[in-house]
């Protein structure tokens, strides 16, 4: 028998007999159950069958000693008659499956108060009890049956027999369905539930059409009021991405085809996005327009104009995503300018075209496609933003901000929420749909690798004149927003009273010694340390399944490839609101009973986060040519030793990528999270928010600050410990293998 | 080191590759390669020669037919199964691992000792020529030195077939002709079996034992390259491999291996197993015309010149003649003829080949 499936058996004798079954009230690394071994509670699922009458779980060893049947007498090819082997493995696919099935089937089956559905209750034997959510010996069952089962897949001969791939393959997808798909489900099913939980279509009906929603009066989309919600995150979201994609190009413009001296801090301004806590553009905002803001107070102060609410409300929301999205939208067309072929504009300009006739019918025509990718990222980013709405809105309502109210509000209305995130779900799946459609029609921005020689020409004086005009007040704009977050941090109370001073420090972090030595005593150490714990756990399992799946999209082929791959990418689509939401109601209750744990945060991050890995891993694998795989599999090694010993080290940067920005990302996730702290697990961003919300600015700003200093650090840090070490003495035939992989975007 | 003569006897029976997108790649081929020999595929582009090679190293599967490794079935097995090497035409060094570890990396993934990985190494290393470079990475050698690191580690595995994926087109031209001798060398030093692709009919010739010509997914024609040559049986070979004409003319008698044509005013005999009575296409190489003053000399044709040109080693014509627009190439002429000048070209009656 091989290593592979004496792990696989191993698995689930240890998940039956060892840990427990269920899961734990406290963590499973206090250790309790080991002290209490067999109690109800912490018995493993065999004492739970044999002492506990957890009955219906004997289907599991059944099926392990059935597998260790067909494993005891595997089918000899070479001396078995026809179709022995194929049925032999068909039946150690499907013994694996049915196990794995199982699990979740009685998981939901039968809940603590027994049966779960009455239909069962009619036809199934009485049990005595019921159960709680499922815990570590249900996971380690579940993963030995499933590699079970991709080991019968894998002998059926698919995947060209290959076990690793098979495996991987289908724990993804399990992965993905469980943590990604049945939430997103769960949602669905919890709208059409009405106020007595009972079935009814009518509910979601009236639910979805609410006026609160869809109400349209005259002008309320310019400055008045009365405007639904759906109409209002819409409206923002075309507004933003128009904004953001004008911006973004004007930037590049600058960046790529102009001698402007500023470009290198330009180019700068792409990381800021990422390192950005959600509300830090709209706090700044507030500190320079708000009420008690400067050009407000000098407004007053100069020309006796009575300090005003505009910031309050779409304007300011649509300031702040501005901010905060134009360095995405940027980033994306840096890319997309840079592509076009000089010798396409010189060629143009030979044909006697003016300057502004070879922009206008020549470089903008061939950017198209990127900048309609641009306006989509743009609107889909607007309408998942939950941070400057809920810093800015007012009484200017979107969809995000919503659903949050209609979970934590007073009202909690579970229906709404649910409702609420179906539509703003509709409308970023229908982005991102559109947006696939434009990045995959066949592009025109054409890189060859023969080498396109030619200058990229000079940019037409309007066009010039225009992105300078644009690019230099928003750069300055910036440039005094993210100065003054930090110069806040280090003023008493802004506006009233103008006193240097480290409060807000001293109350977030400070740290006293007292009779039993060190106290971290500030306000801020608890969610700062969890926020650096729910990250750095975050962060691997990110970058690990991520590049798995990379590799099983780009160097595999099986049916259903591109199913696979949306599959992974999805979540992208899926605002941060709209998965806290399908997680609580998902996790909340058995048999995957998450919500209050730390888990479930390590991984909401893990999920949300998931697009970035998978997108950095294609892409550094496309720059690896296929033939290192084959010359490897001709030499005899399997799909895990390529995996191992070629692919993993040449996509070192690309590993690293996905490990800092599966960090960082973690590290200023909001919306998605909001729902699923708890009081033990809170993180740094729900503790800003909550900050916010009592407008307690200073601590709030000093807060942030300090996480932009730690992602900085661990940024450079990472790059400097792991990035570039071993890379050092490739010359130049092996550098385009290992450019860095463009990791944003 | 040495390596042991195993079976190297490679078979393809009827085998099919159909990527599922129109036309099959590979249309049902079927050939016979010996141990120890060297046989090249050759053909255009998008012919299935690649295709081919890749069904054989098992980086490709067929939809139908047979593969024989050494009497042996191993259509199913994978890549990692077979006992075939390749060496591939971008050489895929891992750029990552030294020279040591990328020879050594066959035998290492399949378990063999650390020390015994090193000494099997090192005597290819020396057989190939590279001893002192084990700790150099890919990229610090020159592309000769990387195409041979290569090729060690294709043969350290000590494969029944070795394969080769147009081996010469990353090197300079001046190169070519020195690795494309050391690889012949080497593989009649070893005695092994080679599969060799190109698409470069003077490389292929110059390197192996047998040609198999391969026409869109079809076997065109295989045999020694002076069989192929000389006596090329199909137009498509005869243009392939000499850049043969093809020039209309009549079989006018067929007896005991001897064929009677007419081609313009000309009346010939020729040698040939088989030809049948009627229009027939002759092929003529453009190499073995002279310019011919003597109106009695036969076979010969009347030609006019449309274009011609100096080339230094001779001179190159289009002619018009009575079998239809021909290339002519003259090594001992030394001037340029006038467009629609008239000329007499002569050729040897046993030049002439009936083609199909």
């Amino acid at each position: 028998m091989t290593g592979y499936r004496i792990i696989a058996l191993l698995l689930i004798a240890a998940g039956l007999t060892l840990v427990p079954w269920y899961a734990l009230q406290d963590s499973f690394y206090a250790f309790k159950w080991i002290a209490n071994f067999g109690g109800k509670d912490f018995a493993p699922a065999l004492i739970q069958i044999t002492t506990y009458g957890k009955v219906w779980l004997i289907v599991l060893p059944a099926l392990l000693l059935a597998t260790v049947g067909l494993y005891a007498r595997p089918v000899n090819a070479a001396t078995a008659v026809e179709g022995a082997v194929r049925s032999w493995a068909k039946a150690v696919a499907f013994i694996g499956a049915a196990g794995a099935l199982y699990i979740l089937a009685q998981g939901f089956a039968i809940s603590s108060q027994g049966y779960a559905f009455e239909s069962l209750k009619a036809m199934m034997p009485e049990i005595s009890s019921g159960q709680f959510g499922m815990g570590a010996g249900a996971l380690l069952v579940g993963i030995g049956f499933i590699l079970i089962s991709a080991d019968g897949i894998a002998t059926m001969g698919y995947f060209r027999g290959d076990r690793f791939i098979a495996s991987a393959l289908l724990c993804i997808v399990v992965l993905i369905v469980m943590f990604v798909f049945f939430p997103v489900m769960r949602i669905l099913y919890e709208g059409i539930l009405d106020q007595d939980r009972g079935w009814s279509i009518m509910a979601l009906w009236e639910r979805f059409g609410q006026r609160k929603l869809w109400n349209l009066v005259p002008g309320c989309l310019w400055g008045g009021s009365g405007c639904g919600v759906a109409w209002n995150t819409l409206w923002l979201a075309l507004l933003c991405a128009t904004g953001t994609t004008f911006m973004g190009l004007m930037l590049a413009l600058i960046v790529t085809r102009s001698n402007f001296r500023g470009k290198k801090i330009l180019r700068l301004l792409t990381v800021l996005p990422i390192i950005t806590p959600p509300f830090i553009v709209g706090l700044s905002l507030i500190m320079l327009f708000g009420r008690a803001g400067v050009v407000n107070q000098f407004l007053e102060f100069a020309f006796g104009i009575p300090q005003t609410r505009w910031i309050y409300g779409l304007p300011g929301v649509l300031l702040a995503q501005l901010f905060a999205f134009t360095p995405v939208a940027f980033l994306v067309l840096i890319g997309v300018v840079e592509g076009v072929s000089p010798t396409l504009e010189e060629a143009s300009q030979s044909l006697h075209a003016s300057k502004w006739q070879t922009f206008r019918y020549v470089t903008l025509p061939l950017m198209a496609p990127g900048l309609a990718n641009a306006f989509l990222v743009g609107f889909i980013e607007s309408i998942a933003d939950f941070g400057n709405p809920v810093v800015l809105g007012g009484n200017f309502g979107v969809m995000a901000t919503e659903i949050y109210f209609a979970i934590v509000g007073a009202q909690l209305d579970q229906g709404k929420a649910a409702v609420y995130s179906l539509i703003l779900l509709a409308f970023a799946l229908f982005a991102f749909w559109l947006q696939r459609k434009a990045t995959a029609r066949k592009s025109f921005v054409t890189v060859t690798g023969k080498g396109d020689t030619g200058l990229p020409s000079p940019l037409p004086d309007g066009v010039r004149r225009a992105a300078i005009g644009v690019g230099v007040p928003w750069l300055t704009l910036t440039v005094v927003l993210y100065g003054m977050s930090i110069f806040g941090a280090f003023v008493k109370v802004w506006g009233r009273d103008n006193t240097l001073t480290l409060d807000h420090f001293a109350k977030a972090f400070s740290i006293d010694h007292g009779p039993h030595g060190w106290l971290f005593t500030g306000a801020a150490w608890h969610s700062l340390s969890n926020t650096l714990q729910f990250s750095l756990a975050a962060a691997p399992l990110t970058a690990i399944i991520g590049i798995l799946s990379a590799y099983l999209i780009a160097r595999t082929t099986f049916k259903g490839q591109r199913a696979f791959e949306f599959l992974t990418l999805l979540s992208f689509a899926i605002p941060g609101t709209v998965i806290g939401v399908a997680y609580i109601f998902a996790f909340n209750v058995p048999p995957i009973e998450l919500t209050g744990t730390g888990l479930i945060i390590v991984l909401c991050f893990v999920f949300r986060n998931l697009p970035v890995g998978v997108r950095g891993g294609i892409a550094a694998l496309s720059q690896l040519d296929k033939s290192l795989d084959e010359a490897s599999t001709t030499l005899g090694a399997n799909g895990a030793t390529t995996f191992r010993r070629v692919l993993m080290p040449l996509m070192k940067p690309a590993i690293v990528g996905a490990l800092i920005y599966g960090f960082v990302r973690s590290m200023t996730t909001v919306s998605a999270i909001v729902f699923l702290v708890s009081g033990d697990t809170e993180v740094a961003t729900t503790y800003i928010i909550g900050r916010v919300i009592n407008g307690d600015y200073g601590v709030a700003i000093a807060y942030c600050s300090v996480l932009i200093l730690i992602m900085v650090v661990a940024i450079v840090l990472v790059q400097w410990l792991v990035g570039s070490r071993k890379l050092g003495r490739r010359g130049a035939v092996a550098a385009p293998a290992i450019a860095p992989v463009a990791v944003a975007g | 080191m040495s390596i042991a003569t195993t079976k190297g006897t490679l078979e393809f029976i009827n085998v099919v590759k159909d990527y599922g997108t129109g036309e099959p790649a590979v249309k049902g081929i079927s050939f016979r390669i010996e141990d120890g020999q060297l046989v090249t595929l050759l053909g255009p582009s998008g012919c299935g020669k690649t295709t081919t090679l890749r069904m054989v190293a098992g980086l490709e599967l067929p939809n139908a037919g047979q593969i024989l490794l050494g009497g042996k079935d191993v259509t199913a097995q994978s890549a990692s199964q077979r006992n075939v090497s390749l060496v591939f035409q971008s050489y895929a060094l891992f750029p990552h691992m030294s020279v040591m570890e990328n020879v050594g990396y066959g035998p290492t993934v399949r378990g063999t000792k650390k020390a015994e990985v090193e000494s099997k190494v090192n005597d290819v290393l020396k057989l190939i020529g590279l001893t002192g470079f084990e700790k150099r990475l890919p990229s610090e050698l020159s592309g000769g030195q990387q195409q041979r690191v290569a090729i060690a580690r294709a043969l350290v595995l000590e494969p029944a077939v070795l394969l080769f994926d147009e081996p010469l087109s990353n090197l300079d031209t001046k190169l070519r002709r020195h690795v494309r001798e050391e690889i012949r060398e080497l593989q009649q030093r070893l005695q092994i079996t080679c599969v060799y692709v190109t698409h470069d009919r003077e490389e292929a010739m110059a390197v192996s034992d047998h040609i198999i010509v391969m026409d869109r997914g079809n076997i065109a024609e295989a045999g020694t390259p002076q069989q192929l040559f000389f006596q090329p049986r199909t137009a498509f070979v005869a243009d392939f491999l000499s850049e043969a004409n093809v020039a209309k003319g009549h079989v006018v008698a067929f007896e005991n291996g001897k064929a009677t044509l007419t081609l313009g005013d000309s009346r010939f005999d020729i040698a040939t197993d088989s030809a049948t009575v009627g229009e027939a296409k002759i092929a003529l190489r453009p190499d073995v015309f002279e310019v011919t003053t003597d109106a009695n000399v036969s076979p010969a044709l009347e030609a006019t010149v449309q274009k011609c040109a100096f080339i230094g080693k001779g001179v190159e014509m289009v002619v018009d003649t009575a079998g239809g627009e021909l290339f002519v190439f003259l090594p001992k002429e030394k001037t340029v003829r006038a467009i629609g000048s008239k000329v007499r070209l002569a050729f040897p009656a046993d030049e002439a080949r009936l083609i199909v």
